[in-house]
């Protein structure tokens, strides 16, 4: 138990544990002001639940940030109407719900914390936790999410969804090909939003000690999912079909999300510096689900913004780049400061380069690591908007065929990463 | 003849070779000190550049920026080496001071009770100097990034004059515990500091009323202006 576990839950709710026991499984739903979405998941986790798992003694567990618009009492009050007309066979048990504040950091992982906590102390057998967010969320994804589990041995299983080509850009430029290279395993979505688990990997996570960290925040993503390949659990992906959200202003905070979670990912590299070295290449792992084409609904990209912010940043933080990136790769990126949008072109292997460069900065510590963090987002958005103009007549496959290429490209300059991992000098 | 021979030169040659007999001993002593001065220095700066060395002071002061005071100042010494040679010299210049004093000499005697009462003032004075410094370093790069990444094309400039107002402030803080020209200082950083926050609200209230409308209109949710830029709906995770 890490320090702080004993105050994560008020007496009511270990007097709820208490009575309830054990279960089979739990389904975590972390909250903030989600009240126009939240009874949709409820809805398709109590459905989910009945149709495919009926004989399981069940607990859905909101772990709520201090919501003001009544979030967790329409978790409490929604239930599932004309149930019989999804199910063959009544479920035994009915689902059993824990509502309850977290504590902590606010964010996502502190969610998460005490999602985990309850789950180990309720013994748990497999366990799934959904954003609360969703709006194409289906009974069918909680069996998705549990079944490898449950019926599989898995230990952890990470979604795969149909996504719009130009959505997830920190997902398809960063986390996806890096993790795949540094782990050897190709998890599509490492930082998906929705994870089925084991109880004995849920119980794994609280014995580390990472909840006053960026971990606590957007960082909780990939920490799961590298924690389960860096400690050697069993991981596969389901496939969901189409992620949908609730509509909000998804690039409001990106300084906030970039940093959280590329440091998160770095921080990573230092806890499993003697995992990751060792793995050459990269597998496929076991794929659950059935793959069907999704209309996606078409996004807006502003590329000349972005292209204005890479060369403000180029231009302005020089001194910075100076000192992480390779010389002649800093002369190839301030040259695209002079290209027009037609000709603007930030080439896959110089991409590569300045993120094992910053890698490799961020474990030297040669500036303070927010700093660093965000003096990288100018050149994610150069190359973001470069993917964008690239693709833009691009069909989805032929998207996902460039990301392939990306993660070779990830996997061949390994041995450079290796290299300046153990002696940054530029 | 013997009398003038004795009082004009024998006798002020015999006070003068007491007077070296009484001052030798204070001049050996002197120079005992001065040697002891020295040692204690070069020791001192030996284990200093020890320890800076094992704390990694110069990994540190590349990463506050001490380095590029240093270069600016066309030093080329690594930051723990100019800090072993400050405190060698600090040590050395004590020693002298103190090797001064046991000349017993009454003019040097008040020099060197002045001098150590500045010691003090003077330390803390430097240390106040080199902690704004290395403040207004990370203020300038904190400002510079989050200028950079909020899309202000006078990102730079606005660093640079975040990093002088605290440099500024830190001088004054210095000076002020140096006693030097107390009152000059105070009302020079009263009058840019006012001076500044005068010029940036005339300026947003004469120049940049519109821009300010319109930032507090983003702020707050009006949105129908016709001005406003569309948002990138997608999502980065």
């Amino acid at each position: 138990m890490t320090p702080g576990d004993s105050t994560l839950l008020s007496a009511p709710i270990h007097e709820k544990i208490k009575n309830l026991d054990k279960v089979d499984i739990l389904v975590g739903i972390p909250s903030f002001n989600n009240s126009r979405t939240i009874a949709h998941v409820v809805r398709a986790v109590n459905a989910g639940l009945a149709k495919y798992f009926p004989n399981a003694k069940s607990v859905l567990v909101n772990s709520d940030g201090g919501s003001k618009d009544g979030t967790p009492d329409l978790v409490g009050q929604t239930s599932v109407d004309n149930l019989e007309m999804i199910l063959v066979d009544h479920p035994v048990h009915f689902v059993n719900k824990i509502i309850t504040p977290y504590h902590g950091i606010p964010g996502k992982g502190s969610a998460f914390r005490t999602i985990f906590k309850i789950a180990e102390m309720l013994n748990a057998k497999a366990c799934c936790v959904v954003d609360s967010d969703l709006r194409s969320i289906t009974p069918e994804w909680i069996e998705l999410l549990l079944d490898p589990i449950i019926d599989k041995g898995f230990d952890y299983v990470a979604p795969l969804y149909s996504r719009h080509k130009f959505d997830g850009t920190i997902t398809n430029s960063i986390v996806f090909p890096m993790t795949r290279a540094l782990y050897g395993k190709r998890i599509r979505q490492p930082i998906g939003g929705e994870f089925g688990f084991s109880g004995n990997l849920a119980a794994h996570y609280l014995t580390k000690d990472v909840w006053e960290t960026d971990v606590a925040r957007y960082g909780i993503d990939i920490w799961m999912t590298t924690t389960a390949l860096g400690d050697g659990f069993k991981v596969c992906q389901s496939y969901l079909g189409a992620k949908i959200h609730d509509a909000k202003d998804p690039g409001a905070d990106l300084t906030t999300m970039y940093t959280q979670v590329v440091s998160s990912l770095f921080n990573l590299m230092e806890t499993y510096s003697k995992v990751w070295p060792q793995i050459l290449n990269s597998e496929k792992i076991p794929t659950f689900g059935f793959t069907f084409e999704v209309g996606l609904e078409p996004v807006n990209v502003n590329i000349q913004r972005m292209i204005d912010s890479f060369n403000l940043g180029i231009e302005a933080l020089a001194p910075f780049h100076e000192k992480v990136i390779a010389h002649d790769d800093l002369k190839k990126i301030q040259d695209l400061t002079k290209k027009n949008v037609q000709q603007f072109n930030f080439p896959d292997e110089l991409w590569v380069k300045v993120v094992y460069g910053y890698a490799a900065a961020y474990h030297h510590n040669i500036w303070p690591r927010e700093q660093l963090m965000k003096s990288m987002i100018p050149i994610y958005l150069g190359r973001t908007a470069s993917f964008v103009l690239e693709n833009m007549d691009s069909s989805a496959q032929q998207v996902e065929d460039k990301i392939e290429n990306l993660c070779q490209e990830y996997e061949c300059h390994k041995p450079l990463l290796l290299q300046i991992w153990d002696n940054h000098k530029l | 003849m013997q009398d003038f021979i004795n009082n004009a030169i024998l006798t002020p040659l015999q006070n003068l070779v007491t007077q070296i007999y009484a001052f030798l001993p204070n001049f050996f002593a002197m120079l005992l000190i001065l040697i002891i001065g020295f040692v204690v220095g070069f020791l001192v700066k030996r284990i200093l550049l020890l320890f800076l060395k094992l704390v990694k002071f110069d990994r540190l002061s590349f990463r506050m920026g001490f380095n590029n005071l240093l270069s600016k100042a066309s030093i080329r010494r690594r930051p723990s080496e100019v800090i072993g040679l400050f405190v060698y010299w600090v040590l050395f210049f004590i020693f002298i001071m103190l090797a001064l004093n046991a000349l017993r000499l009454q003019a040097l005697d008040i020099l060197v009770a002045q001098f150590f009462l500045f010691v003090p003032k003077l330390f803390t004075g430097v240390i106040i100097f080199f902690v704004g410094y290395l403040i207004s370093v990370f203020i300038e790069r904190a400002v510079l990034i989050a200028a950079v990444n909020a899309e202000i094309y006078f990102a730079r400039a606005l660093a640079r004059g975040a990093q002088l107002l605290t440099l500024v402030f830190f001088l004054a803080v210095a000076l002020e515990q140096l006693g030097i020209g107390r009152n000059i200082v105070i009302a020079a950083f009263s009058l840019i500091f006012g001076g500044i926050v005068l010029a940036i609200a005339l300026a947003l209230g004469l120049g940049g009323r519109e821009l300010g409308r319109e930032w507090l209109e983003k702020q707050f949710g009006k949105k129908d202006r016709g001005t406003e830029e569309k948002k990138d709906m997608w999502k980065h995770l």
